[in-house]
């Protein structure tokens, strides 16, 4: 049984679209159909991401990151100063790879003489190419400097630890890379050989370290010449 | 399914029930522009939907859920307009040309309806404005149809007794 009042209803019931209105979105709604229909027909390239689930967006972005971040890492590998990777391999693949290396002082120490190596050869590689400005000399000679200083820090600390001489082809990379002289490295050399005594040990010791010193000095004699260190040596002077 | 056969069934669908998805959207709204606009959104909507290869089992229903939803959601941007805002505004039947004494006993009786809570007055003009039966309002308010039908004999009686 209807509750409602008779006229209430026929009033409610008159509510409606007039013929105009009514044609009006019907002619609408047909011109929305046609035109989606027209545009299903052309595929979008994107509709794969309509169907991918949200694990494998997270998934994929993941992918995305950790390649391009390698990617990245590796091509910032083989940068030069100068270069706008360059950044990337001094302050994160070395201090990570620093991370995962270093053991003990003597690996540091190991370490950062590697590190020295490479920035000798870096020099080197710019020098082969023509690229060793006034600029960019005067910043690489700097951070030369720079990294044959902690290089020389870390291999005292290790022979403060362990009581003898150790890593002699580090210690001659070092000491050529901050003196650039054969005479002013033996005399180190020979001041640090009788502070242990015993003639024999200072005999070998000095052959082992000159062999390893001239073989430095074959392999970065003519960068360093270039670099010329000794002419603004500062505070990398061997100051024993 | 192709298009031209979901064209053709939905086509069919407005045909049938486009006065009355308007009717309930006017009736909450009270804007005949908005009610049309609604109108038009709701079908557009059951495009959508057709098109993503969903079925639909009960159009009727559908379409007044989605209505519903579309109400709903200008109801949270505009909350000012409601049924108690249709009589204070006049609300006036453009098509009509009932008499000054019948608009007043048509006012009384909205007046009367819309004592009622929302809930009882959808019920109701589903129900016997519509004539959509239990299980279909059941579906479109997402409830058991006994639940439905208790419902609607309660507000009934409320009703009568507002209108007596």
């Amino acid at each position: 049984m209807n509750p409602f009042p008779q006229k209430l209803l026929q009033y409610l019931r008159s509510i409606k679209l007039s013929d105009t209105e009514r044609a009006a979105l019907r002619t609408t709604l047909i011109a929305h159909m046609r035109e989606s229909s027209a545009r299903r027909a052309i595929p979008s390239p994107w509709t794969w991401s309509l169907y991918i689930k949200p694990a494998q967006v997270a998934f994929l972005s993941l992918l995305i990151v950790v390649g391009y971040g390698s990617s990245m890492t590796l091509a910032a590998d083989a940068a030069l100063p100068g270069d706008i990777l360059y950044h990337v391999k001094t302050r994160l693949n070395e201090p990570i790879a620093r991370l995962v290396t270093v053991t003990s002082p003597a690996t540091e120490a190991k370490f950062e003489t590697l590190l020295l190596e490479k920035r000798l050869e870096e020099a080197e590689t710019l020098d082969t190419r023509e690229k060793l400005g006034p600029e960019l000399t005067h910043s690489v000679r700097e951070v030369i400097r720079e990294q044959s200083s902690k290089a020389k820090k870390k291999i005292k600390d290790a022979e403060d630890m362990s009581g003898v001489q150790i890593l002699s082809v580090a210690t001659s990379t070092v000491h050529v890379a901050t003196s650039s002289s054969e005479s002013s490295f033996e005399k180190v050399l020979e001041k640090k050989q009788s502070k242990r005594g015993g003639d024999n040990v200072v005999d070998i010791e000095k052959g082992k370290n000159k062999r390893a010193l001239k073989a430095v000095l074959e392999k970065h004699g003519r960068i360093l010449e270039k670099l010329d260190l000794d002419s603004e040596k500062g505070d990398t002077e061997e100051g024993e | 399914m192709k298009d031209n056969s979901l064209e053709m069934k939905l086509l069919v669908a407005y045909d049938a029930h486009a006065d009355a998805i308007f009717r309930h959207c006017y009736f909450k709204t009270c804007e005949r522009e908005l009610a049309q606009d609604m109108t038009q959104d709701v079908f557009l909507k059951v495009w959508s939907y057709m098109q993503q290869k969903h079925s639909i089992l009960n159009m009727r229903a559908f379409l007044y859920r989605l209505a519903d939803n579309l109400v709903i959601d200008w109801y949270r941007k505009r909350k000012s307009q409601s049924l108690d805002i249709l009589l204070d505004e006049g609300f006036e039947p453009v098509e009509t040309d009932s008499k000054i004494e019948e608009q007043a006993e048509i006012a009384h009786s909205l007046a009367k309806l819309r004592e009622l809570g929302a809930d009882d007055q959808k019920l109701l003009t589903l129900r016997f404005v519509e004539d959509l039966s239990p299980g279909e309002i059941a579906e479109i308010v997402g409830q058991n149809e006994n639940t439905v039908s208790v419902r609607i004999h309660r507000a009934v009686t409320r009703l009568r007794d507002l209108l007596q």
